[in-house]
């Protein structure tokens, strides 16, 4: 066989490198078109090369020296460099430096996934531990009302060393080792006054975007674990019940639901962002304007809220399903991975994560597309935030560490077997 | 770039942009799609995967007869549901009975839910006591069901030490008596396959049980027929070794050096052994002490020794058969315990290098369960 065949053969074997070649190829080529729009960038040029090297890194390295799972960090790599793409193709035009700023969220996320692979690999008891989580995340959720700043209506940030952290995004991690570890015990108090706490505090900040997030994924955790429907039931009839209480107690949870209603009626105040999303991607059509055209700075907070409508202005809208299909593959892995674990603790907490970031991918993706009233959470991996990067990371950290016991199981499992029919094979009679 | 160059080419562009973006995800599907298909493949070849031994029915009913046997995963809830990992569907059982669990480090234990009580071989047990050892061959009385607990031999060792560990009364050893490690609990699972092969293949009555308790005292073959003690195997020590192995043959627990080294011995010692009816080789026989000539077995003199029960009223509970495979598997390229380039390729993983299908359940057998449970369950039958 001569070396091209056998390169191309090889290449056929390897659904990890092919796959991260095409990622390659399409960020590189796409940083290498914007840096061309105005005057040559020197920062799209690095970014054409750093970018596609830290996925081939990141994706087929990493994983020699930390147990992760290769499809996982592949997809979120790969939502994670579009996020850059698209804040960066914005910077030009707007001065900003979101996108060189997300790289370096995105650096600190992959530091926070590793640790949350080492977390629920090597840790095995949790009985104490367990204790501290609870006790750091509800001083994390405590923090902005007491030293908390406003911004777009809630009060969720605090600013540590000139920077804003939104500790909700932190508390996500804690509140699924929290929810999955006194499910697995079958204690049913003390996550439900955990729940109940956070449901509170974030109530009172106005964070209602991250309660319903919270809320759904305690629910739908409790049906993982009891399988009762009935109370399942009841606590979604229990959230709508809230859910018309808020609408009824809170005066901007009124206009949210009227301008999901209709936009157009408030076209030139609160409904403007709403309309100008719709248009957006509407002016995209199928196949998008261009990366690097349109106007994406026209829609408010274009960068965080509104980066989907972005995305389908630019890209079209069937590379917006091909995103949502994306996440639609990671939902799908999570899952399977949650099914494959034998403990129950491990179990929860995978389902827990695919729970959470699917519902967050939902109300994201559904408000923008006004399916559902838009909540100001950000869309997983893509949007600009650090805390919400480095959080979203640290959830796919805990996937991968319950993805890598369940192999070393397996591989227990199989070495077991192997070594008894090789050893003792019974002898002829 | 002028504008309206960099308008045009950037049209262009997304079709590029959609091309790749359609790879991606193609790739992305192939590639989930080819790790299910392989991990199902895999899952095939073990299929005692995720589960630490069974429960042999006793005493049941029309739906759970007699010998039904139950594959017991490592945590569960056992109840009358069909919701329940393990569905007991008899009398006397609550929807939700008791929780099982099994600790990597301290064995498998089980524990009543609310207000229930089972019966844990002559002691009944209840929430409040907290939760019980179950060792292999401890029998279970829940409701009208009586269930006897059949575990795979290396999940019971770390059972039965912790067992011993927590004993409110001390348990006599004599003498020094010696640990398994995982070495020796995999050769000695080996043995358990094979013995229970061999038994099946001698149907000899007189054959003594595999799991003897040695006793220095009463060192006769005849003595082996005797009702057997559930307490740990007590090794002789040095000085008593010579009127040990006068009396006994022992079959060595080598290690794999000393089993390549050792093969032809070993294999006629346990051939002879077998022919003759006097399997007296012990399972849990030292390790091999290199500077004794070869059949001298001495034991290290700081490890513990637990034995596998062992119930007087019957001839023998062997442990669940661990099924064998001869794929050659590697891992997914995890860093346990070594870091492996990944192989996406499945020729291995083939059905030639499945168990033998005889271990478990038959096809036909099968198919008539999945008749049984959906003229139950599914037409009118008895509803839960």
């Amino acid at each position: 066989m001569s070396r091209q065949s056998r390169r191309t053969s090889s290449l056929k074997r390897r659904p990890d490198r092919r796959l991260v070649s095409v990622m390659m190829l399409f960020y590189f080529s796409a940083f290498l078109l914007i840096s061309f729009r105005h005057e040559i960038h020197w920062r799209g040029l690095i970014l054409a090369m750093v970018v596609p090297a830290l996925i081939y890194i990141s994706t087929l390295w990493l994983p020699r020296f930390f147990p992760a799972d290769k499809l996982l960090l592949a997809i979120a790599n790969f939502l994670c460099a579009l996020g850059v793409l698209i804040l960066y193709s914005t910077d030009q035009d707007a001065g900003t430096s979101r996108g060189m700023q997300q790289a370096v969220y995105y650096g600190v996320g992959i530091l926070a996934m590793l640790f949350c692979i080492l977390l629920v690999r090597y840790v095995r008891r949790w009985k104490i531990l367990i204790h501290f989580v609870m006790a750091g995340a509800a001083l994390l959720l405590v923090l902005p009302l007491a030293i908390g700043t406003e911004q777009n209506g809630a009060t969720n940030w605090i600013n540590v060393g000139g920077t804003s952290l939104q500790p909700s995004e932190i508390v996500k991690i804690a509140l699924l080792l929290i929810l999955s570890y006194y499910m697995s015990q079958r204690q049913i108090i003390p996550w439900l006054l955990f729940s109940v706490f956070s449901l509170g505090i974030l109530m009172l900040q106005q964070d209602l975007g991250t309660a319903l997030i919270y809320y759904s994924t305690t629910l739908f955790l409790f049906f993982a674990a009891t399988g009762n429907l009935p109370l399942t039931a009841l606590g979604l009839l229990g959230g709508g019940g809230a859910a018309v209480m808020g609408y009824q107690m809170f005066a901007h949870v009124k206009k949210r639901v009227a301008i999901w209603r209709n936009p157009w009626i408030y076209y030139e105040t609160s409904g403007y962002q709403i309309a100008q999303m719709l248009m957006a991607i509407a002016s995209g059509g199928l196949f998008g304007v261009g990366l690097g055209l349109g106007a994406p700075r026209v829609i408010p907070v274009y960068f965080t809220d509104a980066i989907f409508a972005v995305i389908c202005e630019q890209f079209g809208i069937v590379f917006g399903i091909l995103v949502l299909a994306m996440y639609v593959l990671l939902i799908v892995r999570g899952a399977s991975i949650a099914a494959s674990a034998r403990s129950s603790f491990h179990g929860l907490l995978a389902m827990g994560t695919t729970i959470l970031l699917g519902i967050q991918t939902f109300v994201i993706i559904g408000g923008v597309l006004k399916l559902i009233p838009l909540t100001g959470v950000t869309m997983p991996f893509v949007s600009y935030g650090g805390t919400s990067l480095v959080s979203c990371m640290g959830l796919i950290g805990l996937l991968q560490g319950v993805d890598s016991i369940n192999q070393d199981d397996l591989t227990y499992d199989y070495q077991i077997s192997h070594s008894l029919h090789e050893e003792y094979s019974m002898p002829e009679a | 770039m002028p504008a309206e160059v960099y308008e045009v080419v950037s049209q262009g562009a997304r079709y590029w942009f959609l091309f790749l973006m359609v790879m991606v995800a193609w790739r992305s599907y192939r590639w989930l799609a080819k790790d299910r298909r392989q991990r199902k493949k895999r899952l095939r070849l073990l299929p005692d995967a995720g589960f630490i031994g069974e429960f042999v029915v006793q005493q049941g009913n029309e739906e759970l007869p007699q010998g039904t046997v139950l594959p017991v995963p490592r945590e569960g809830i056992l109840g009358s549901l069909r919701s329940c990992d393990l569905c007991i569907p008899m009398d006397g059982i609550a929807k939700n009975h008791l929780s099982f669990q099994y600790d990597d480090e301290k064995g498998f234990f089980i524990c009543p839910l609310g207000k229930h009580s089972a019966q844990l071989d002559d002691t009944v047990i209840h929430r409040k006591e907290g939760k019980q050892h179950m060792v292999h061959g401890a029998r279970l009385t829940i409701g009208k069901a009586v269930l006897r607990l059949r575990m795979f031999a290396g999940f019971d060792s770390i059972t039965r030490a912790s067992y011993m560990e927590q004993a409110t009364t001390p348990i006599a050893t004599a003498s020094p008596t010696v640990a398994l490690n995982s070495e020796q609990l995999a050769l000695w699972q080996a043995q358990q396959q094979y013995w229970l092969l061999a038994q099946q293949a001698l149907l000899q009555t007189t054959v003594p049980p595999q799991n003897t308790t040695i006793n220095p005292d009463s060192l006769d073959n005849e003595s082996l027929d005797t009702p057997l003690q559930s307490s740990p195997i007590e090794i002789p020590s040095t000085e008593d070794e010579a009127a040990v192995r006068d009396r006994y043959t022992y079959t060595a627990l080598l290690t794999q050096d000393s089993l390549d080294d050792h093969e032809e011995d070993t294999s006629k010692d346990l051939h002879y052994a077998l022919k003759s009816q006097q399997p007296s080789f012990s399972p849990f026989a030292p390790l091999q002490d290199e500077s004794s000539p070869s059949n001298e077995i001495t034991f290290p003199q700081d490890t513990v020794f637990y034995a596998p029960t062992q119930d007087a009223q019957d001839d023998l509970w062997p442990y669940a058969p661990f099924p064998q495979s001869t794929a050659e598997f590697t891992n997914q390229g995890y860093t346990y315990p070594e870091y492996v380039e990944p192989s996406f390729e499945d020729e291995d993983l083939t059905d030639a290098a499945a168990p033998p299908k005889s271990m478990y359940i038959q096809p036909d057998e099968a198919e008539h369960a999945k008749r049984i449970l959906w003229d139950k369950y599914l037409r009118g039958g008895k509803k839960r």
